[in-house]
């Protein structure tokens, strides 16, 4: 007893307060240090290898068509282009058809930030409150009637509107619009506002944005479904690009009677709406059509990056081991000249 | 009749140490925070994002790490102030008797409803509730015992004395009849200074009334029944509630150093914002040249296109907002947790731990944690702090006749280890073994160690080293400080001759009886010259409540025989070689056991046969060994009393000098004043009697002095003598020389010589000297020295002085007794700690009030002077000579220094000393003036900066300085000379309040709990409980803190700048927009969640090097010194690593991810998840050591990270617009892409790693 009144303050002789944990120290020497280089390498160059081949196994076709028609200024004049597309080899497997647009920054922050998702998600925005994050796209004064826009922003304002028909010979290769937004985007995030089984009605109160040449709920003629929100080409586009430099989905082929190993290789002809004016801010515009892999689309960096890596790592293992083993040797050597004299 | 109860002007008894109520807290604490420059920069950033133009973030979001930060704090604050509360309460609601004139008695009272003007009654061992004048004890004197250790930590007893009464002599204080009024000073904080007036109602003369009668707060009441006394001061104002000062703050040198990174950061800062608001301007002047630049960049609300001069400038915010990170707030933060976490850490170190007074180290600055690893210099006080400031009186010289007391001090186990090798092999053996570590017990296959360990039990396996160790020293306290065994012939001399024979006149006594005469004079001297406090043992609470039991260590667990051996090795360090045989072991275990129960009644006689062949049993308790004595010779009437006194005093040389000669039976009995006389009681041996001194005058010690005298009455002849002793020199130079006769003459100056030469003897073997005498005063001188002594305690003007001068003229003509030799031992462990700390490359001063040749000594035995060091001593009498001195000694050393050519540092290389003494400071106030001030003080001299110049020039090739003969402010004025002058990292350390001024100064100030009170302890950073425990502190703790703290702020800076750049490289894609891929939310509290809690764990956790390793080799420490972990350089190759990762992670995923439907926010997520993961590696990498901690919190943050991520990218579907993450990482994470594109980049990013 005494003893426990008298070291009250005694700390407690715990690992963890005295600091003894047991612990795993690495020590960074030659020994432990050159295995890795070739663990690394060994692992990197066939993930490498086995990248780029997956990457060549996509086939991609591209055609700039921008300069297709000169002097398109604006948006809601439509013109027309053909283009005469030959495909080399046929592409298997399930084809989508995108548009890529160069120089267009998508990632720009005022334009990033102009939309108001709530509105997207169907909620009735009441005339005056339109997110101010669209302004100055919110409101479209009509004869003196304020309305608001639907959709609302810059980014729904400048949404890529080209259409393009494809065609072998006379018969349409059948393209489909859908699918290629994400499903959780357009089952959760975009909503037709009520009710949506009368989107015209639904979307009265509303001015279309002022670059649309059709308002947001008969934007797919085709598709009664795909309209309004909900409309797939006018989601993806909502997902704003990471870079100038980017691509979005257009369409999926559909693998009906003709189609159903892909598309075959052939004289293919591309027949554009061309609305969206890029040249201006000095912009190109693509015609894509790419097959898919696990990996994604076609892209040989990644593959090479590991390949070049992994080589790099046992160039590296190699050259120290080399400078290891000699100055070893240089050591024993002076260690053995010393024993001899 | 009730006096002003309730008088607004006072304050009630009630204290609140809190800060915060309830209700004030919020604001209070908010307004607190706000101050700090940190939270002040976050409320700036989220202005600034209020601002349309400029908005970055959501409003909501971008409050997050305020009010995370403010919140913690917060917290923090509020359990802080709730322990606080919960004192107060305790405290507020102690009860304490209070008189109440309705029924004129006493009642319990709460001490917060106590006020000003109570009349209040406290008994025995309690807590004086107020500062309250003493108007009446129990004591029939009138004075009453007080302990100030609460106060000061002064554990020795001091006397107050009642108000001289006024309300008549003849009764009783009533507290009905006292009707007086009383002027006192506003309430102040000096603790020692008081005084004021009681104005007796009935008319009468002023009573002045001073410290003497005052009770302070916080003081407990000893030795005396119950006092009785009026409040003066309550709850706020009183003197030891303002003298409560909080936490000090002191900034670490580690934190100066990242104040200007945080400023290179912030320039950095401002550069990136300023590239992208040039490059915003370019960009949007280039695209308003064209015609549909509004289809991505939206005009203005007005619809008209934004100026780009204009843009320009809103990008220059916007970007401040967006790169804020790269200012380390969270820095700040995290450090404080993790400076907490190391205090926490240094305060649970067992091996910091004093388990005999039961004293942990305890840090009471929290913020200089790595301030320990960086020390350069290590100023140390030598009494009490090197040494025990446990006095043993070990010899003494009488009339020229050197007493060795051969056995004394010596308790006979330490007679054995010298004689017996065996033990000795197995000492070292043993301690040899526990340095090398615990674990390497099993390391070899040692017949011998392995039996051994079969006697060790797995807990003593691990603290027999602190537990052995201190039993050792507790055991030699107890014997030292009291125990003196008498040397045989000096008590065979002065038991020979009866006192009273010399009760006539001394002049005709023939010279053998001169000596004799001399003998008794010299331990009447050492009795009764002396203010020390008599008190009785059978007053339990006093000693068992302030000394802590040295006895109460059970041995019965450790095996004896390890036991003692180990003591036996820990102890024979500075004991004198002896003869005794090994087989005394036995005998000595008996006592072991014995004294081993607790408690009073156990100070027995342990050989109750009376041995009186005295040096044998030197180490059972001395009084009981006095007792037993008496006993044997049938006297002892009050042997049991005598036996059970106890002294306090207030320096332990004069408790020695009391107990030495009470072992030779002259008993300092009793002190009385009764009306203004004063007297002393002795007892004499051999039932020699009683014999009371009538004190006519008390010469109290002063430092410039430096000895004390009291005037006595002889009560065998009415002769008045002078019994004077002090230090040598003090006394040498105030010696008789007026001799008649040359015969006489001749023998005054042999005496003198030989006790000089005993002198010079004690001070080589490091005894603390002093010298004792005494002159004869014939009524007349006596008369005459009075009446001029009377006129000079009235001078108003300059009393001090004349007070001073008046002793001075009373201490004169002295005739030499002899002298005596007290031994200061040195702490254990104090030469491996000042060797260790040596060659650690920390220069070690020992700043000392002792005199020359004792500190040497001491100096030499603490290894502080090495054998074949050269040693410099600068000791002048005057400032000129003593500048010459050092211009000489400079040259010389300048012309060695010629010889070597490879000289870069003067640490280590010239290895000499300087033993400098501060010139004259022993002067009386008559000499010159301009002696004094050896180093600076006010003197307008240039020669004194001249001094100084040449002085800190020389010391700084020195590897040790040992400074004597300083005075307190001296000590701080020195270490301040070469803190500024060298501008070094400096630590004080010291035990007394001498040492205040220089543990202030010092960058740290580390106080010794010891003998001389808590003021050391009170004013320090670190109070540690021995001086050993230093070598552990700063060789690891500080190495340590230091590493952990230097590799955290550079881990910071880099984390902030890697991800920050992150972002402001997308700005080259973003046309400069201040756009952001990175999701905001993530960007917000990506310091204060996915990457915080690893390097917390680091700054705490990682050792670079173990323990072992850092004792061992003690040249690592040299990395602090040099501050070589933090260097200007290193910060910027960390910046340079968080560039080139940055990079890496941004530009490859660039690549990658180039021409692809990749979205905005997906792609920042894969940003994200790159970083995360290249920067927790990174930490892993520079983590040296890896516990299940650290495995935990790494995994954690990651996997923290993806749940935080998973979930909330799942659980809203609209939020924090225009980011708005929905089912990101969700559709991220099933792509192959994605986890081969992290592996590639977090691979590729640090391998240079």
């Amino acid at each position: 007893i005494t003893e426990e009144k008298t070291q009250k303050h005694l700390p407690d002789n715990t690992a963890f307060k005295q600091q003894r944990l047991p612990a795993w120290a690495p020590i960074l020497s030659a020994k432990s240090t050159l295995p890795i280089f070739f663990i690394v390498s060994i692992a990197f160059v066939p993930i490498g290898v086995v990248l780029l081949v997956t990457s060549e196994a996509v086939v991609e076709f591209q055609y700039d068509y921008t300069d297709c028609i000169i002097n398109q200024s604006s948006m809601t004049q439509p013109c027309t282009c053909v283009i005469n597309i030959t495909l080399g080899t046929s592409m298997d497997g399930n084809v989508y058809a995108y548009y890529g647009l160069t120089n267009f920054f998508q990632n720009h922050r005022r334009y990033v930030k102009s939309r108001d998702d709530n509105q997207l998600f169907g909620v009735h925005v009441a005339t005056t409150s339109v997110s101010t994050s669209c302004a100055p796209y919110n409101l479209f004064n009509d004869n003196g009637t304020i309305r608001p826009i639907a959709p609302c922003g810059a980014i729904a304002n400048s949404m890529f509107n080209d259409t393009f028909t494809f065609s072998q010979g006379s018969a349409q290769v059948p393209i489909v619009r859908t699918g290629i937004a994400w499903p959780t985007d357009y089952s959760v995030k975009f909503n037709n506002p009520f009710p949506t089984n009368d989107l015209d009605q639904a979307f009265s109160q509303y001015a279309k944005p002022s670059n649309w040449q059709k308002p947001v709920q008969s934007l797919d003629r085709n598709l009664s479904t795909n309209n309004g929100y909900k409309n797939e080409a006018f989601i993806v586009w909502m997902r704003t690009a990471a870079f100038s430099h980017f691509r979005k989905p257009y369409g999926i082929l559909n693998r009906v009677a003709g189609y159903t190993n892909g598309l075959p290789s052939g004289q293919y002809t591309l027949l554009v709406d061309y609305n969206f004016p890029v040249t201006a801010f000095g912009g190109r515009k693509r015609f894509i059509l790419s097959t898919t892999s696990w990996m994604g689309g076609k892209n040989s960096f990644l593959g090479v990056a590991y390949i070049v890596f992994g080589g790099m790592c046992f160039i590296g293992g190699i050259l120290l081991t080399m400078i290891h083993l000699h100055a070893r040797n240089t050591r024993e050597m002076s260690l053995i000249s010393r024993l001899h004299h | 009749e009730k006096w002003e109860r309730k008088h607004p002007l006072y304050k009630k008894n009630k204290v609140r140490t809190t800060k915060y109520t309830i209700l004030s807290f919020l604001p209070k604490n908010l307004f607190e925070q706000f101050h700090r420059f940190a939270n002040f920069y976050f409320v700036i950033l989220i202005g600034l994002n209020f601002i349309p133009q400029l908005n970055v973030f959501g409003k909501e979001i971008s409050m997050l790490p305020l009010i995370a930060v403010l919140s913690m704090q917060g917290l923090k604050d509020a359990l802080e102030d709730f322990n606080r509360y919960k004192n107060d309460l305790g405290v507020n609601n102690t009860y304490i008797e209070v008189y109440q004139s309705s029924d004129d008695k006493y009642h319990k009272m709460k001490w917060s409803d106590l006020q000003v003007g109570d009349i209040v009654r406290v008994v025995c061992n309690s807590v004086i509730p107020a500062d309250i004048l003493l108007l009446h004890s129990s004591d029939p004197d009138g004075i009453c015992f007080i302990e100030t250790s609460n106060l000061d930590g002064e554990s020795n007893l001091k006397q107050r004395m009642v108000v001289p009464k006024h309300w008549g002599d003849n009764h009783e204080f009533y507290p009905k009849e006292f009707k007086s009024i009383i002027e006192c000073q506003t309430p102040n904080n000096e603790i020692y200074k008081f005084h004021g007036n009681m104005i007796p109602a009935n008319g009468g003369e002023k009573i002045s009334v001073n410290n003497s009668n005052l009770l302070l707060r916080g003081c407990v009441i000893r030795n005396t029944d119950y006092v009785e006394g009026i409040v003066l001061y309550a709850g706020h104002e009183t003197k030891a509630m303002l003298n409560n000062n909080g936490p000090r703050y002191k900034r670490s040198k580690l934190e100066r150093r990242m104040n200007t990174d945080v400023i290179y950061c912030v320039v950095l800062l401002l550069v990136m914002c300023l590239i992208g608001s040039v490059g915003n301007g370019i960009w949007a002047s280039n695209m308003s040249n064209i015609e549909q630049a509004e289809l991505f960049i939206p005009n203005e609300e007005n619809g008209e296109a934004l100026n780009p001069a204009l843009s320009g400038f809103y990008m220059f915010w916007t970007m401040v907002i967006l790169l804020q990170v790269l200012i380390p707030i969270s820095l700040y933060v995290s450090m404080e947790i993790v400076k907490w976490g190391q205090v926490h850490m240094i305060n649970s170190d067992i091996d910091l731990y004093h388990k005999e007074t039961d004293t942990p180290i305890r840090c009471r600055a929290l913020n200089i944690t790595e301030d320990l690893g960086q020390i350069q210099y290590v100023f140390s006080d030598k009494t009490g702090t090197l040494t025990e400031n446990k006095m043993i009186f070990r010899r003494c010289t009488i009339g020229g006749v050197d007493y060795p007391h051969a056995a004394n001090g010596e308790s006979p186990i330490t007679f054995l280890i010298l004689n017996c090798e065996q033990f000795c092999n197995f000492c070292c053996f043993f301690s040899g073994e526990y340095s090398k570590h615990r674990e390497a017990f099993s390391g070899r296959n040692d017949s011998i160690r392995r039996s051994y360990r079969r006697t060790q039990s797995a807990s003593l396996n691990l603290l027999g080293y602190v537990r052995v160790k201190s039993i050792g020293i507790s055991l030699f306290e107890s014997v030292c400080e009291t125990d003196v065994t008498p040397d045989p012939v000096l008590y065979e001399k002065l038991i020979s001759t009866p006192y009273s024979t010399f009760a006539c006149n001394e002049a005709s006594a023939a010279v053998p009886s001169l000596e004799k005469a001399r003998i008794w004079d010299f331990f009447i001297n050492l009795a009764i010259c002396n203010t020390v406090v008599i008190s009785n043992d059978s007053d339990d609470s006093v000693t068992a409540s302030t000394t802590p039991d040295p006895y109460s260590v059970s041995t019965s667990i450790i095996p004896s025989l390890f036991l003692l051996s180990t003591i036996l090795f820990w102890s024979n360090r500075h004991i004198l070689p002896s003869t005794c045989p090994p087989f005394i072991l036995l005998i000595t275990l008996f006592p072991f056991q014995q004294i081993s129960t607790p408690g009073a009644e156990t100070y027995k006689p342990l050989f109750p046969n009376g041995n009186h062949a005295i040096p044998v049993n030197g180490n059972t308790n001395n009084s009981a060994n006095i007792g037993a004595h008496f006993n044997e010779d049938g006297t002892g009437l009050t042997d049991e009393e005598l036996s059970k006194i106890r002294y306090e005093a207030e320096s332990p040389d004069e408790a020695a000098l009391v107990y030495a000669a009470h072992a030779y039976g002259c008993v300092l009995a009793h002190r009385s004043s009764h009306g203004g006389k004063e007297s002393v009681t002795i007892t004499l041996p051999d039932g020699g009697g009683k014999l009371e001194f009538e004190v006519l005058h008390k010469l109290p010690f002063d430092s410039t002095r430096k000895r004390m005298s009291v005037i006595v009455r002889d009560p065998r002849n009415g002769q008045i003598t002078l019994y004077c002793k002090g230090a040598d020199s003090a006394i040498l130079s105030a010696l008789r020389r007026d001799q008649q006769d040359d015969v006489q003459f001749g023998k005054f100056r042999l005496l003198e010589l030989l006790t000089k030469q005993y002198l010079d003897k004690y001070g080589r073997v490091g005894l603390r000297t002093l010298c004792i005498s005494k002159r004869v005063l014939t009524e007349a001188e006596y008369s005459e020295w009075e009446q001029l002594h009377r006129a000079a305690e009235r001078d108003l003007e300059n009393r001090d002085q004349m007070m001073i001068n008046s002793f001075v003229r009373m201490e004169d003509n002295l005739e030499l007794l002899g002298a005596t030799g007290i031994e200061d031992r040195l702490q254990d462990g104090v030469p491996e700690t000042i060797e260790a700390l040596r060659q650690a490359g920390i220069q070690v001063w020992v700043v000392t009030g002792d005199k020359r040749e004792t500190a040497t000594n001491i100096g030499r035995s603490c290894r502080l002077i090495h054998q074949n060091d050269e040693v410099i001593e600068l000791i002048t009498e005057t400032p000129e000579a003593l500048s010459e001195l050092l211009d000489t000694t400079i040259s010389s050393q300048d012309n060695k220094r010629g010889k070597l050519p490879e000289i870069q540092h003067q640490t280590s290389i010239l290895s000499f000393n300087v033993s400098f003494s501060l010139p004259n400071s022993t002067s009386y106030p008559t000499i010159d003036d301009k002696d004094l001030p050896a180093l600076g003080q006010s003197a307008p001299d240039t020669l004194v900066k001249e001094i100084a110049d040449k002085f800190v020039l020389l010391a700084r090739r020195c590897r040790s300085v040992l400074c004597c003969r300083a005075t307190p402010l001296q000590k701080g004025m020195v270490l301040k000379l070469i803190k500024d002058k060298l501008h070094v990292m400096t630590l004080a350390i010291g035990d007394g309040a001498n040492d205040v001024s220089m543990i202030q100064v010092a960058d740290i100030g580390v106080g010794l709990s010891g003998q001389e009170g808590m003021q050391a302890v009170m004013s320090s950073d670190y109070a540690l409980a021995q001086f050993r425990f230093l070598k552990k502190l700063l060789l690891v703790h500080g190495h340590w803190n230091y590493a952990r703290l230097a590799s955290m702020v550079l881990y910071f800076f880099y984390k902030n700048a890697a991800f920050v750049f992150l972002i402001f490289w997308f700005q080259i894609l973003c046309g400069f927009s201040g756009g952001n891929m990175i999701e905001q939310s993530y960007l917000l509290i990506f310091n204060l969640i996915f990457t915080s809690v690893p390097p917390l764990v680091n700054g705490v956790l990682d050792k670079d090097i173990d323990a072992a390793t850092l004792l061992k080799k003690p040249e690592l420490y040299m990395q602090g010194i040099k501050d070589e972990l933090y260097l200007q350089r290193t910060f910027w190759i960390n910046m340079l690593d968080a560039l080139y990762q940055s990079l890496i992670i941004f530009f490859f995923l660039y690549v990658i991810y180039l021409d692809t439907e990749v979205g905005l926010i997906e792609w920042g997520t894969v940003v994200t998840t790159a970083a995360v993961f290249v920067i927790l590696i990174h930490l892993g990498i520079e983590t040296k050591t890896w516990t299940w901690i650290h495995w935990v919190c790494q995994i954690g943050s990651v996997l923290v990270f993806f749940a935080y991520s998973l979930i909330y990218n799942i659980v809203c579907a609209t939020c924090l617009p225009p980011s708005n993450p929905y089912f990101v990482m969700e559709r991220v994470i099933q792509t192959g892409q994605f986890w081969f594109s992290i592996l590639l980049v977090t691979a590729v990013a640090l391998f240079p790693r």
